[in-house]
């Protein structure tokens, strides 16, 4: 019988999540900073 | 027979059996007190580790409470420090009697400072607004009162923040500082009927007049 596979791996780092939830969190605020700068250019109302 | 029966009753209270449950069924508290168990029953779980967060997730959990905070402040900062304010309610008006009721009876521009500063009281209706075109010299701050006088109708003013609901019995104020020349065009942005794609106007912002 060959070796048996272990059920977690202490050193797994869930680089594939950084990735994607990091890419969230950038695209989240240039969208959301965009339409802010683009509300500020637009001048002030009182 | 009587004997029998004494050595009966003498079984049943022997304080060594006093289990209800038939041999071989042990209780539940039996089987969490178990022999094999180190530690004694009220130290087997700490009260801190029903609440574990893994160090990913709790990075995650700060990341997201900061932007919120971030968030904001940017909001707080626009609306306190630059003054971008969202509409306001300036009061009621019958609209059933719009047209009797000054100033809305002569809606346009009414001039606060020549030259910096004006009221712009408009009337929305199916499918136009009254003044559908005003001029106002570059500099000038236009006070911009609206309403309606039958269904709810809207007012957004092209490359600027004034962005308002038009809406029948209540009139609607923002403020909008023109420091370009040029054409601002005002349409109605909430659906109205079917004449609400020709619902528009204009702000002609000109170069002051010397002298003025």
């Amino acid at each position: 019988m060959g070796p048996v596979a272990q059920d977690f791996d202490e050193s797994f780092k869930p680089k594939g999540t950084w990735a994607f939830v990091t890419g969230f969190a950038v695209m989240l605020f240039i969208l959301w900073f965009s339409v802010y700068l683009l509300v500020l250019s637009r001048g002030i109302t009182i | 027979m009587t004997d029998d029966t004494d050595s009966q009753d003498a079984s049943a209270q022997d304080p060594a059996d006093e289990s209800p449950w038939p041999d071989g069924v042990v209780e539940a508290d039996e089987t969490f007190h178990s022999e094999e168990s180190a530690d004694p029953p009220d130290k087997l779980v700490e009260p801190d580790e029903h609440v574990h967060i893994d160090a990913y997730e709790k990075n995650w959990i700060r990341i997201a409470i900061a932007t919120l905070i971030l968030f904001f402040i940017a909001v707080l900062f626009a609306g306190l420090a630059l003054g971008i304010q969202v509409p306001s309610d300036e009061g009621r008006v019958d609209p059933n009697t719009l047209a009797e009721t000054p100033p809305w009876s002569e809606p346009g521009l009414r001039t606060i400072v020549e030259g910096e500063e004006y009221d712009m009281y408009i009337v929305a209706s199916r499918f136009s607004f009254d003044p559908n075109q005003v001029a106002v010299p570059r500099g000038a701050t236009v006070n911009i009162y609206s309403t309606s006088s039958d269904v709810q109708h809207g007012f957004i003013l092209r490359d600027t923040n004034v962005n308002m609901m038009v809406i029948p019995g209540q009139v609607s104020k923002l403020s909008a500082k023109f420091d370009k020349v040029g054409t601002f065009d005002f349409v109605c942005q909430e659906y109205c009927g079917l004449g609400h794609a020709v619902m528009f106007g204009q702000i002609v912002v000109e170069e002051p007049v010397e002298g003025e």
